[in-house]
């Protein structure tokens, strides 16, 4: 009790430091920068499914304890000689944590004015706490672990994308205290997911992390890369002795296709291939929406190259700050995010088009309905109205049914769509989660739940009219051919619904 | 308007049993949004409650001195009582909560302990990578 009254009056006393008017110095005031380089890996030790294969990068040599957030390595309590060490060596290892934790630190610094660390004005870091193939954050500082599998010792504060995601705990709680003790499933799993953007986020400010995913994917940043992947060998490190717990390729993976769920209703725990209501399993939902988001965004820009990639990379992160900070905490905290993040896109970044990239993601992931998604930024959107009216053919082998579309807003209040709405030959129906069959729906429910299922996949081609306000992107998309499965189509005077193409899910999901 | 003087504010609302309070913004009639956690029973254990933090918005009016005239708002949504209740049970079920009388099993996030006045609380003590 007496050193958490003793870290509180800490914090009480920079704030009191702020209050009088005592500025904290700026980046530009640092220091003098130390002469020299630091050899230390670029996102982490591994290498997709390998434990090793990481890329060693030449960097200043980084000065903890300078503004914005600084930190402090307590053990090993005295920092080894700054120059280029190799790989395997403690020296390499003290580094390489010194490096990512100064590179997060600014990055979020810069977003984040006159805000210091929940646990006082320095932020501890034991960079080997004991025996555990893990890594904490707690209100005392960061802690990371080495561990042995498969007689390799794995150091977890050696990975930067490990020292990101903590460093990322310790940035969110420092400005969004309320969430650390939030007892709420939600919750919980956000703070994991920022931990993960962290990681993320800090990575695309290294040149060469930026050109080597471009590179890797063809300029595609939504496919799996080095970059989404993370934690490639603390995650082959838990592979060994729990392969279900962990991706295959790495510890987590930001280029999935997990789709919103109540996580009340999911279970406990699960393998890594499912979704389940522990944290880090269901932080993926959001993280999945915010990657995609992230990729539609750099998708709008002109250049696509590396400098639209790191742009779009800051201003992300000042949309996630503004819109968490907007947020309201409460049980379903997922969409108050993302629809806070959605009006910081609408209003600051309009000219860039960031809101349709990343509504788009949210969309697909299912943290918010798209007719919920287009509502957050309707107050933006010019109104468009199309006379819907005249006659239409008749198919020979499906029914035609008139769907009430207002409210995805299209610009047309309704379309025809083929239903499916031939008589049952058997009274039967899917499963539903819990126990027996999911209850049925209407020829109407089941064609709007078609066509919103088709918006939220992003396979609905929508006439140019109508396109800002509803149209979902898929930032994985190929850039030479359309994908689509289905159009809107104007057909004697009304707006139709038909498939163009049928194809492969796994593609292009 | 009264001038808010926020550490002030944030004090009075700690006495009042608010936790890690923010204050958000300053609205229309002398009020100002804040959010905070308080705790609140959300499970039975043995015949005694156990307290979990509750996130809420609360709207704060003040006096012309800039104190705490009124608060509207704090009672916790059932919605958010009932989210902290099953929280509680799938960290229970995942080995993640351990009471102040063990040793923190490696996987646990969470501790209960007794707080100053005697009430068993879900406290969070760390993050962890995976």
């Amino acid at each position: 009790m007496a050193s958490k009254r003793t870290r509180r009056a800490s914090k009480a006393s920079a704030a009191r430091g702020k209050r009088a008017g005592k500025a904290r110095p700026l980046p530009a005031e640092r220091r003098a920068q130390p002469k020299g380089a630091i050899n230390a890996w670029e996102d982490d030790p591994g290498a997709g499914a390998q434990p090793s294969g990481g890329q060693v990068i030449q960097r200043p040599v980084p000065v903890l304890r300078d503004e914005p957030f600084p930190t402090r390595i307590v053990k090993p309590s005295s920092p080894p000689v700054a120059k280029l060490h190799s790989p395997g060596t403690a020296e390499f290892r003290y580094w390489t944590a010194a490096e990512a934790l100064r590179r997060g630190a600014d990055f979020w610094g810069a977003l984040l004015p006159g805000v210091s660390w929940e646990v006082g004005s320095i932020l501890p870091v034991n960079l080997d706490f004991g025996v555990d193939l893990n890594a904490f954050y707690d209100r005392e500082g960061l802690k990371f672990f080495h561990g042995s599998a498969a007689g390799r010792t794995v150091f977890s504060g050696e990975s930067p994308d490990v020292v990101c995601h903590e460093l990322g705990h310790a940035i969110l709680d420092s400005f969004k205290p309320q969430l650390f003790d939030a007892a709420s499933m939600e919750v919980a799993a956000f703070h994991e997911s920022f931990g993960d953007m962290s990681a993320l986020l800090s990575a695309l400010q290294l040149p060469s992390v930026r050109e080597g995913v471009l590179a890797e994917t063809g300029g595609v940043l939504g496919r799996a890369s080095r970059l989404s992947r993370l934690a490639e060998q603390l995650g082959w490190a838990i592979r060994q002795s729990v392969p279900s717990a962990v991706e295959p390729d790495c510890l987590r993976n930001a280029v999935n296709t997990f789709f919103y769920r109540d996580p009340d209703t999911l279970p406990t725990t699960a393998p890594a291939a499912a979704l389940s209501s522990e944290p880090h399993s269901f932080s993926r939902v959001f993280t999945g929406a915010f990657f995609e988001g992230l990729a539609g965004m750099l998708a709008t820009t002109d250049a696509k190259g590396e400098a639209a990639l790191l742009q779009v990379s800051k201003d992300m992160a000042t949309i996630l700050v503004q819109g968490i900070g907007a947020a309201s905490v409460v049980p379903t905290f997922f969409s108050q995010v993302a629809a806070s993040m959605l009006g910081v896109a609408a209003s600051q970044f309009s000219s860039q088009g960031y809101e349709v990239p990343l509504r788009s993601g949210f969309v697909r992931h299912g943290i918010l309905p798209p007719a919920m998604a287009f509502t957050v930024a309707r107050a933006r959107a010019p109104r468009r109205t199309v006379a819907v009216a005249g006659g239409l053919p008749q198919s020979r082998t499906l029914p035609t049914l008139h769907l009430s579309v207002a409210e995805y807003g299209l610009g047309f209040p309704s379309i025809v769509v083929y239903a499916a709405g031939e008589p049952k030959r058997l009274q039967v129906a899917g499963a539903a989660l819990a126990v027996g069959a999911a209850p049925s729906p209407g020829e109407d429910q089941a064609a709007k739940s078609f066509f919103e299922d088709l918006l939220r996949r992003g396979q609905l081609k929508i006439p140019g009219g109508a396109k800002g306000a509803a149209e979902m992107m898929r930032a994985s998309a190929p850039l030479t051919h359309e994908t689509h499965t289905h159009e809107l189509r104007r057909e004697g005077g009304q707006m139709v619904l038909r498939r163009v193409r049928i194809d492969c899910w796994f593609a292009h999901h | 308007m009264p001038r808010i003087k926020q550490q002030a504010l944030k004090t009075e609302l700690a006495d009042r049993g608010f936790e890690s309070v923010s204050i958000k913004r300053e609205l229309p009639g002398g009020r100002v949004e804040v959010e905070a956690n308080k705790l609140h029973p959300v499970h039975v254990e043995g015949g005694e409650a156990v307290y979990a933090p509750i996130p809420m918005s609360l709207s704060v009016e003040l006096d012309a001195r800039g104190r705490v005239k009124s608060i509207a708002g704090d009672t916790p949504n059932p919605a958010a009582v009932a989210d902290a209740a099953r929280y509680l049970k799938t960290l229970r079920e995942r080995g993640q909560v351990s009471s102040a009388a063990e040793q923190p099993a490696p996987a646990s996030t969470h501790r209960i302990e007794r707080d100053e006045q005697g009430r068993l609380v879900l406290r969070r003590k760390r993050f962890s990578i995976s």
